[in-house]
Formats: structure tokens, C-alpha cells, sequence
């Protein structure tokens, strides 16, 4: 039995008066596979911002290898926010992969890797662009160093996005829909580089309408509906027998 | 052989050019033979040694206030968009001052601050204001503290324009808020920003003419100066009108130069090229 990587407890997330988390669950153990699926509006990405600390939340917690993430426990057994510095330090440890990429459009590939271990000075100039090279090289990005983003496809941006979210030797990584905003046949290539990733060992939280994927690399599928956690099991059980109702209507719009 | 082929015009295009040839002729020949213009006044004039000497001034006020304006405004910009209240406030409330009174107001306030505050500083230090505030001094102080309120908006529009997602993405990676803020948000912010600072500067430099009523001698006190003395307003308002057109004219140039640079290259900054260098 594998150590717990990520934890969340009773997550409540509320925008204003709109409860958009309410009280969710949700775990994944060191150099898994955790799939989140569900219909848009359901809440994945904001669960996917909570444990990252790129929301507060309202209730619950949230722990990467035991550590509360976000928060300082205070001792009549509140939360207190933590400083924008030591979020960040936080952050370090978890790689995120978005929808839409974000590269940064004004540096090349290279510079969008080695941009965050310099600054932060994990690693120096010519470390950071050696390691750069042998990410770029992983997701099959050699030869594009000094491109910018806007000269490449979108299947090739989130592939450097994967490199580049690699760069800080995360222990998590979390994608958002990374493959909904790529041409059909652009979804294989990133879809190559992230079982590349699972083969080898990363823990992954990987929000995604491709049941395929999830069938074929997730140890664990999470499906979500209006703020809740409504089912989650093995692949098998999930998208192959579903207990509930919600799930089977679900998974039977989007097959 | 390739045939020529013309694009296609309009008759009315071309009775339009008519009209507005013979229009301007007729307006440039009555300009220029009607004798009460004075021009051989304007001649005259035109490169007297006080007139460039304005001419400098106003060079120097309108860079001296946009230079210090762009910096100050950018720290204000800074402010309005810090989590903290304090700052956000502060910067708020300068900027509701200064883009809330009327320019020359605040010319005429800095210029009297003396008799305000006779002395500024704390016991033990203390300047004596009226030494402190000359007449130059009160100029570009007004014009950079009111040009800062303008650019701080100009400057937080630009972070605005870009996508929430850079500043998601950066700080994912760990980066801390000042990384956010100076390597990812400013220089992508740049390319709202510096077409606007083009503008500015291109208003300031007409602007900075109010400055006349404090006794600077820039470009229009100049002017004033000399038609004070021989009573020659209308050349001496031409002679001035005639710099200022083409200084900005020169201005509107060089604008249009670094727009271009920046339409050509729509996802480059040169100065952020070297983050890799790790500098
Ligand atoms: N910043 C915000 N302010 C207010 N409401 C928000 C905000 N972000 C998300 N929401 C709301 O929270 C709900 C969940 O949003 P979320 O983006 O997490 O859904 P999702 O499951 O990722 O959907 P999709 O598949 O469309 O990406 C939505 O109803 C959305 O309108
Ligand atoms: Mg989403």
C-alpha cells in the first residue's frame, strides 16, 4: 500500500452565496492515476484550484504528503491563510496543466521552461536549460527551443506546458482539461505524454472528458455532479458498472 | 505578361481630391498674403535664440514628467492591484485627486506650496521651501504627479488586459508574487501600454505649455515673453504653434514606428528575452 499523496477533506467552496464545492472528498496515493469526470459546471476545475491553493476554501483541508496546504492551523482550531510567499513555496511541489496552455507569449519554449527553477533558484542557467532540453526531448519537443507559443500548435503548446510544468520535479501533477481545447486528431500526442508520465511513476490528478484515457490509465475515477462527489472506484466500476443513476445518465451522453 | 489592374475608385473619390486641393490652395494663399499674419515676423522669429531655448524646456519638462511619470504611475499601478487594502486605497485615492482637479490648479498649489509650508522636512531637518520649490521644481513635480495619476490607470488597464490564466500558470509553477507581477504580467502588459504612452507624451508636450503661467520659460512663455515687449501676439503664437507641430510631428513618427515593431512581433518583447540567463 502506497503512502497517501494528496488528500481532501469536507472541501466547501463557496463564490458569494453559491456553494460550488460542497463537503467533497477526494485522494490519491503516491505514483497514481486519479481521473475527475463529470459534466461542466460540476465543479472539477475549482476542486482541482482548491488543492492547489489557487482558492480559498470555506471548509475541509487539504494535504500533499500529510502537509496542510493553503493554511496554518490556529489554535482554537481554525485556519489562517498562509503568506502569498509561502503559497507559492507550497506550489513549488505541484505542476499544473491547463486548458488553454498559458504559456507565457513572450518567451520561447526554453525560456517558459527554465523561467521558474531560475528565478526561484533551484537550479542555474545552464542546469535549468540541460534539464529543459531532456523535458523537451520527453515530450517530443527537440528542435523548438527558441519558438514562441504562438507559432505552435496547440497540441505542441501543451505538450511544452507539460515539459514546463515538469521542470520544478513536482511530486503531483494536476491537469485541467488538457487535451478539450486541441483538434481531435492533436488529443493523441498529449494524451502519449501523460501515459508516458503515469508509466513512469507520476502521481497525477487529471481532470478529463476523454473516458478513454481514464479506462486505460487511471487507477481511480472520480465523477462529480453539481458540487458532490457522486461515485468514485476503479475504472471498472465507475465507467464500466455505475451505481448510480447520475453516473449512467452521464456517462451515457458522453459515450 | 501580367495586365496592370487598377484598384477601384470612386468618381466622387476623385471630386473630392478636387475640392479639397483647390479648398486648401485657396486657405493657404489667403494665409500667406494676408499681411496682418506678419510673416516676415514669423521669420524672423521662428529661430531666436530664447525661442529654442523654450523649445529645450518644453523637451525637458515633457520627458522629465512622462520618464518620472511612467515609474511613479507604475508603482501606483502596483498599488491598485495589491491584495492589500491599505495600498490599494491609497493609490485609489491619489489618482481620484489628481485625474479629479483641473491640471492647472495643481501647477498653481506646488507653485505656492512655499507660503503653505514654509519649511518641509522634520525638526532637526529641515528644508527651506521657498529655496526648494523654484519655479522649474513646481512645474515638473505638477506635471509628474498629475501625469502619474493618468499613467497608474494606463498601467493597471494593461495588467487587466492580459488573461487570468499567466497569472494562474506562473503561480503554479511556485513563482512568487513579484516574479508574477515583473516577469510574466509587466512585459506582456507592455504591449497595451507603450502605443498609450505614445499618446501621452504627445499631450504633454502641449500640456506642458500651461506651465507659462508659473513663469517657466518653455516654449509658450517664451512666446509670451517676446509679444509682451513688441505686441506681435499672432506671429509669436505661430512661431510657437509651428514647434509644437513639429515636435509632434516627430512624435507621432516615432509612435507609429514602435507600434509598429510591436504589431510586427505580436508575441515578442525583446526585454524580457534574457529571464533564461536567469538574470
Ligand atoms: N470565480 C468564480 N466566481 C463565481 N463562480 C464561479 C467561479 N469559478 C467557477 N464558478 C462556478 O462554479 C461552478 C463550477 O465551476 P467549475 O469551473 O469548477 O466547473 P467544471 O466542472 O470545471 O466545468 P467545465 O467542465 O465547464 O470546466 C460553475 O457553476 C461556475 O459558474
Ligand atoms: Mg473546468
Amino acid at each position: 500500500m502506497s503512502a497517501v499523496a494528496v488528500s481532501a477533506r469536507g472541501i466547501v467552496k463557496r463564490f458569494g452565496s453559491r456553494t460550488v464545492l460542497s463537503n467533497v472528498d477526494f485522494e490519491v496515493l503516491t505514483g497514481q492515476v486519479s481521473c475527475v469526470i463529470g459534466p461542466s459546471g460540476s465543479g472539477k476545475s475549482t476542486l482541482l484550484r482548491c488543492l492547489n491553493s489557487l482558492e480559498e476554501i470555506e471548509g475541509g483541508e487539504v494535504r500533499m504528503f500529510g502537509e496542510l496546504q493553503g493554511y496554518l492551523p490556529t489554535p482554537d482550531g481554525g485556519y489562517r491563510r498562509l503568506s502569498p510567499g509561502r503559497l507559492a513555496e507550497q506550489r513549488e511541489q505541484v505542476g499544473m496543466v491547463f486548458q488553454n496552455f498559458n504559456l507565457f507569449p513572450h518567451m520561447t519554449v526554453v525560456q517558459n521552461l527554465v523561467c521558474a527553477p531560475t528565478l526561484l533558484r533551484k537550479e542555474t542557467g545552464p542546469a535549468a536549460r540541460e534539464h529543459a532540453a531532456e523535458l523537451l526531448s520527453m515530450v517530443g519537443m527537440t528542435g523548438y527551443e527558441a519558438s514562441y507559443p504562438a507559432h505552435l500548435s496547440g497540441g505542441q503548446q501543451q505538450r511544452v506546458a507539460i515539459a514546463r510544468a515538469m521542470m520544478m520535479n513536482p511530486r503531483v501533477l494536476l491537469f485541467d482539461e488538457p487535451t478539450s481545447a486541441l483538434d481531435a486528431e492533436r488529443v493523441s500526442e498529449v494524451l502519449d505524454v501523460m501515459k508516458k508520465l503515469a508509466k513512469a511513476g507520476k502521481t497525477m490528478v487529471v481532470v478529463t472528458h476523454e473516458l478513454g484515457f481514464a479506462r486505460e490509465v487511471a487507477n481511480d475515477v472520480t465523477f462529480m455532479d453539481e458540487g458532490a462527489v457522486v461515485e468514485a472506484g476503479s475504472p471498472a466500476e465507475v465507467l464500466g458498472s455505475p451505481k448510480r443513476d447520475r453516473t449512467r445518465a452521464f456517462l451515457s451522453k458522453v459515450l | 505578361m501580367t495586365a496592370l489592374r487598377k484598384p477601384y475608385r470612386s468618381r466622387w473619390e476623385y471630386a473630392g481630391w478636387a475640392a479639397a486641393v483647390s479648398f486648401s490652395a485657396l486657405l493657404l494663399l489667403s494665409v500667406v498674403t494676408n499681411p496682418n499674419f506678419h510673416w516676415e515676423i514669423v521669420g524672423e522669429y521662428l529661430t531666436a535664440a530664447i525661442i529654442i531655448e523654450g523649445v529645450w524646456m518644453t523637451l525637458v519638462l515633457t520627458a522629465v514628467s512622462i520618464v518620472f511619470g511612467v515609474l511613479f504611475g507604475a508603482i501606483l499601478a502596483v498599488m491598485l492591484r495589491s491584495p492589500s487594502s491599505i495600498l490599494s486605497r491609497l493609490a485609489l485615492s491619489y489618482v481620484w485627486f489628481f485625474r479629479g482637479t483641473p491640471l492647472l490648479v495643481q501647477l498653481i498649489f506646488w507653485f505656492n506650496l512655499a507660503a503653505l509650508y514654509p519649511t518641509i522636512g522634520f525638526p532637526g531637518f529641515e528644508i527651506n521651501a521657498t529655496h526648494l520649490i523654484t519655479p522649474f521644481f513646481a512645474a515638473a513635480i505638477g506635471l509628474t504627479t498629475n501625469e502619474a495619476a493618468y499613467m497608474a490607470e494606463i498601467i493597471r488597464g494593461g495588467f487587466e488586459s492580459i488573461n487570468r490564466g499567466q497569472t494562474e500558470a506562473a503561480s503554479s509553477l511556485g513563482l512568487r508574487p513579484r516574479h508574477v507581477t515583473f516577469r510574466i504580467l509587466l512585459p506582456q502588459a507592455m504591449k497595451v501600454i507603450v502605443p498609450v504612452i505614445g499618446n501621452q507624451t504627445i499631450a504633454m508636450l502641449k500640456n506642458s505649455s500651461l506651465v507659462s503661467v508659473l513663469g517657466v520659460s518653455e516654449l509658450l512663455h517664451s512666446a509670451e515673453i517676446i509679444y509682451g515687449t513688441n505686441y506681435q501676439t499672432i506671429p509669436l503664437l505661430i512661431v510657437a504653434s509651428i514647434w509644437y507641430l513639429a515636435m509632434s510631428t516627430v512624435l507621432s513618427v516615432a509612435q507609429h514606428a514602435v507600434e509598429k515593431v510591436y504589431g510586427r512581433s505580436t508575441n515578442r518583447i525583446a526585454t524580457v528575452a534574457q529571464v533564461s540567463n536567469g538574470a
